[in-house]
């Protein structure tokens, strides 16, 4: 059947592992910000803004990625930062704070759009780098799983190796646990003379880096330009993935995978010539979240009712 | 509350004012830096929604959307619930209410009537399906809820394509409503919705505030152990005031579609559930105050609206304004220090007149 052989593909799976990089980038920025008890529900608005900093900063430059690309991490990470400050110095629900930096990031990234370009759609416009391609020598003259492998996004690369050293700097090191311990039990944590506050504005750099990388990616990577609302929803998406994985990155990359063939699938041309119309199928991402979130909310929720705690 | 400690002023008050003058003071700042025409641009934005009378019931008109949303997501945050269907529910509303408008075959008055009642049923089933994941399944439905936005996004696309699309237009989007389901025109364009809302808030506001069933919401939202120790049912009472914001923001999207527009546009996606946060923000969910909160919005809507069509600086200047509001008035740290010094004031005059 041609179906069959269309999701076989090479083309399917090399796609797969591109659309679940910026998915997989913002789970570890929620990780990292649940972890330490901040839950940063601004991802999808961080991504966003850094996605857009990275286009107009690199056309400024002269078509540099590399200034496109720290510009971006620069915004992420003092966006996050400011998400802490108000939540740990200004007492603002964080919740409440995230969907403000979404809303927000929606309206600048326009607004800023055409300050830069003219134009509100999109900026192809402006001339802007793209972060390099890595073709792995020795893999990428394997046969088939080269052709899958190889060739991706240098930020493709870093982030399945972030999924292991995520692992081991969050149950490995002294940070990490310093990390966790902020969110769960701050008292004990203070109590051997670590400043919380420190260890969680510590914390939220790390999850702007990661969601700014996320952003870079979409705007320097996945494609050339930036495009308003281009994220979709990505940050949310990756927020499920996180609470999905239990807030463990291997779980979580599993999860973050989930979703990177739902959405591989949605976009594949094969898929767009069946003759199933394409909003439905763009359903399909948004509709797995929740069905493996009901699923995996239902689980944990039995779970704990059977040790008999948290009975809310 | 803690708010009222600052001495003879509600405190929480000065912090809304303080808010709204600095979000106001970053948007001056930012139009004096992008723009080439700052002096006109600020006067635009600042003072022409009162410059003439149609502008002024441009602003009322714009407050109808934004009071049936933030009057919904005011009973959603009474229960301390981050339901965000708020935004899908007002697009499903409006699709259904569309839906009806557009098969012709009713009377006057009751094919408005047929339309208002499936926007309210679209929007309060929308509403209801993070609702009942969060009870029966314990998923967190800030992400259900924006995951389903999406979802009832393109449905609905899909649904207008297939089967409301005029073939007669070349862009995609639905036949012309049949006049019978259209809602009257008051005066400028302020259609029948207003009555509708101002019914619903007077409405809401006994209930909350007059009623043993709004008192079982603001004790949920405000203190859930307590709620259920004292018997009541903590799930029942939260499902109720999300399915009532459902059908406030479904009745809402309904009214918008047939008295503010003719036919339903393909990919088009309201906001204006994204702006009750907002309004029920500044609001602090009171719906006798939701008008105040949808009046400030509406004001910056227009004059920023009006602003980017006579000048260089672009309208999406108040989502900046919107981000700083929301944020500072939900901050309870913020001007803290300032509420402090002000209570020690009131204390130690207190004092000295005690001592006279």
């Amino acid at each position: 059947m041609n179906l069959v052989q269309a999701f076989l593909s090479i083309s399917f799976l090399f796609s797969i592992i591109r659309v679940t990089t910026p998915i997989l980038y913002g789970s570890m920025s929620s990780i990292v910000s649940e972890d330490c008890g901040i839950p940063n529900i601004g991802i999808e608005g961080i991504m966003l803004m850094s996605a857009l900093v990275g286009v107009v900063a690199s056309s400024a430059a002269g078509t540099s990625a590399l200034a496109g690309f720290l510009c971006a991490v620069a915004m992420g990470v003092s966006m996050a930062l400011l998400l802490g400050f108000l939540v740990m110095k200004l007492q603002c629900d964080p919740t409440i704070a995230g969907i403000a930096f979404n809303l927000t990031g929606a309206g600048a990234s326009i607004f800023f759009l055409f300050l830069a370009s003219g134009e509100k759609g999109n900026s192809s416009s402006l001339q802007s780098g793209v972060l390099p391609t890595v073709h792995i020598p020795v893999i990428k003259d394997i046969p088939v799983v080269g052709s899958i492998l190889s060739g991706h996004n240098l930020l493709t690369y870093v982030v399945f190796l972030m999924v292991p050293v995520l692992s081991y700097v969050l149950y490995k090191t002294r940070f990490g646990i310093h990390m966790r311990s902020a969110g769960e039990s701050p008292e004990a944590l203070a109590s051997v003379g670590v400043s919380v506050t420190w260890v969680k504005y510590a914390a939220m750099a790390l999850s702007g880096l990661f969601a700014a990388l996320g952003g870079a990616y979409m705007s320097m990577g996945y494609v050339s330009y930036f495009v308003r609302d281009m994220t979709a929803g990505r940050g949310f998406i990756a927020i499920a993935a996180s609470s999905l994985g239990n807030r463990r990155p291997g779980p979580v990359l599993l999860a973050c995978v989930l979703f990177g063939v739902a959405d591989a699938f949605a976009s594949n041309t094969a898929t767009q010539s069946m003759g199933i119309p394409p909003e439905l199928v763009g359903c399909i991402p948004y509709v797995i979240t929740i069905v493996a979130l009901v699923i995996y909310s239902y689980r944990r929720k039995k779970q704990r009712q059977r040790l008999g705690v948290g009975a809310s | 509350m803690k708010a009222k400690k600052g001495g003879s002023v509600d405190f929480s008050v000065i912090r809304l004012v303080a808010a709204l003058l600095l979000a106001v003071l970053i948007a001056v700042v930012i139009i004096l830096i992008v723009s080439d025409m700052p002096g006109e641009a600020i006067g635009k934005f600042l003072a022409s929604p009162l410059s003439n009378a149609r502008y002024v019931s441009n602003v009322i008109e714009l407050m109808i959307p934004l009071m049936f949303t933030g009057l919904a997501a005011s009973l959603m945050f009474s229960v301390k619930v981050f339901n965000l269907t708020i935004e899908g529910g007002f697009f499903a509303g409006g699709f259904a209410a569309a839906a009806v408008a557009c098969t012709p075959g009713l009377p006057m008055g009751a094919h408005s009537a047929a339309a208002l009642a499936a926007g309210l049923v679209a929007g309060a089933l929308v509403v209801f399906i993070p609702a009942v994941l969060k009870s029966a399944f314990d998923a967190n439905e800030v992400v259900s809820s924006l995951m389903l936005n999406y979802v009832v996004f393109k449905v609905g696309d899909y649904f207008l394509k297939a089967f409301l699309r005029d073939p007669a237009v070349t862009h995609v989007t639905s036949f012309e409503y049949a006049q019978t389901a259209r809602l009257p025109v008051l005066f400028g364009n302020v259609y029948l919705g207003i009555v509708f809302i101002i019914i619903l808030l007077v409405a809401a506001w006994f209930l909350l505030f007059r009623t043993r069933w709004g008192f079982q919401i603001r004790v949920t939202g405000q203190n859930p152990l307590l709620a259920k120790a004292s018997g009541m049912n903590v799930i029942k009472v939260t499902l109720l005031a999300q399915v009532l914001a459902g059908a406030v923001v479904g009745l809402g999207g309904a009214s918008y579609i047939l008295g503010a527009t003719q036919r339903f546009t393909w990919g088009w996606r309201p906001g204006y559930g994204w702006d009750g946060l907002v309004v029920a923000i500044i609001a602090r969910n009171n719906p006798a105050l939701v008008p105040m909160g949808a009046l400030i919005l509406a004001y910056l809507r227009v004059g920023s609206d009006i602003m980017s069509r006579t000048t260089d600086v672009q309208n999406e200047v108040v989502a900046i304004i919107q981000g700083v509001i929301i944020v500072l008035v939900a901050s309870v740290g913020f001007l803290d220090g300032f509420r402090r010094k002000m209570v020690v004031k009131s204390a130690l005059r207190a004092e000295t007149e005690a001592a006279k």
